[in-house]
């Protein structure tokens, strides 16, 4: 039987990271996944609209011309914008990040998201069981 | 008395916002590392073929050289803060020796995986000057690395160029590499600069060596030019 694609964006700036998911998705037995990435908040923006993933995996800092604040506002305008648009609000957004606070995590589901995962605290298994599971949620 | 307590505030806030983004930033290389160790532990690696299990060992060794360097720079940062500031212990050093065996030492390898050419210009005449020898080790070293890390292509040429005029030394490092917008350049030499302290740590060193440092870049793909002068040696 053909296994279901899942189509993945990642919207992540650090490629090592990128690559370290995508190898774990790689040993799947249970779905097949098209993983796309984009590494700004304008990127990320657009690659959701236009290629309509079924889900979203989020880290909540984002360069902005070669500046790296510490702060989770281009996060919070990806969840928001995309939460706000009636053709991507069913999209779920998994939020992957190294932001371990209340509060940051507070406004993120407040906002829209449906998981918030703390990167450094996570393996590369526990991604992947929280991403099938929200996958399966929204089927 | 109102100012003085307001400014030890802000120094307060200021020392948390560095630790707090130093904390996030040596989250990044642990999860790599940590990420890599975890299919050994779950029997995942041997379902990897073998160039895939040795690309993990690599990145996890790039994490953990990620981390030394971050942890690195964090200490060397927070020296800078201290009321001593760094300790400078001045010695007559000749430039071009002094920056090849740098190369020779900490870069070559990493150079020509690259395809990247290096040459040293200038100095026709031995150039000296009288600086502290551990402290201008890690501005070439990251200097290199930076151009290393930011040339996309193979087969270009990083280039140091070594001149003396009669009040200092001007050592110009010039790479071939994605470039800089305006507003990069601006924030270049602050803290975390895409996420690191090299460039800042960089600034503060050529300070504490009573030189200066700057960057040009005509624009993104444009390459990048560091100029440092450092005071001339007086015998």
């Amino acid at each position: 039987m053909e296994k279901r694609k899942i189509k993945i964006l990642f919207v992540e700036d650090e490629s090592l990271l990128r690559s370290l998911f995508s190898d774990v998705l790689s040993l799947d037995t249970e779905f097949e996944y098209d993983l796309s990435s984009a590494e700004s908040l304008k990127s990320g923006l657009e690659a959701v609209e236009t290629s309509k993933p079924d889900v979203v995996i989020l880290d909540m800092i984002l360069p902005l011309n070669g500046e790296k604040i510490l702060s989770p506002e281009r996060g919070m305008t990806f969840i928001e914008k995309t939460k706000s648009n009636p053709e991507l609000k069913n999209i779920p957004i998994i939020v992957f990040s190294n932001l371990d606070d209340a509060e940051t995590k507070k406004r993120a589901f407040d906002l829209g998201a449906d998981s918030y995962l703390v990167k450094s605290e996570s393996l590369p298994q526990t991604f992947l069981s929280t991403l099938k599971n929200t996958v399966k949620k929204y089927s | 008395m109102r100012k003085e307590l307001n400014d030890v505030i802000i120094f307060i806030n200021m020392e948390n916002e560095f630790l707090k983004i130093a904390r996030h930033q040596l989250k990044g290389p642990i999860t790599i590392i940590k990420g890599c160790l975890s299919f050994w532990q779950t029997d995942d690696f041997q379902k990897f073929p073998l160039e895939k299990q040795k690309e993990l060992i690599n990145r996890a060794m790039a994490g953990t050289e990620k981390m030394n360097v971050l942890i690195n720079d964090v200490f060397l940062a927070l020296e800078f803060e201290t009321e001593k500031g760094i300790s400078i212990n001045p010695e007559p050093i000749n430039l071009k020796e002094f920056i090849e065996n740098i190369y020779n030492e900490n870069h070559k390898s990493a150079y020509e995986k690259k395809n990247l050419y290096f040459k040293i210009e200038g100095a026709e005449e031995p150039i000296t000057v009288n600086s502290d020898k551990h402290h201008l080790t890690i501005v070439f070293q990251k200097i290199l690395d930076n151009a290393e890390k930011y040339v996309n292509t193979g087969g270009t040429t990083i280039t140091i160029n070594l001149q003396e005029n009669t009040k200092c030394v001007i050592i110009e490092i010039k790479d071939t590499g994605i470039g800089m917008s305006g507003e990069e350049i601006k924030v270049l030499f602050e803290k975390f600069f895409h996420g690191s302290l090299s460039l800042y740590n960089v600034k503060k060193i050529i300070d504490s060596l009573k030189g200066e440092i700057s960057a040009e870049s005509d624009g993104k793909d444009k390459g990048t030019k560091f100029i440092i002068k450092l005071p001339s040696y007086i015998k």
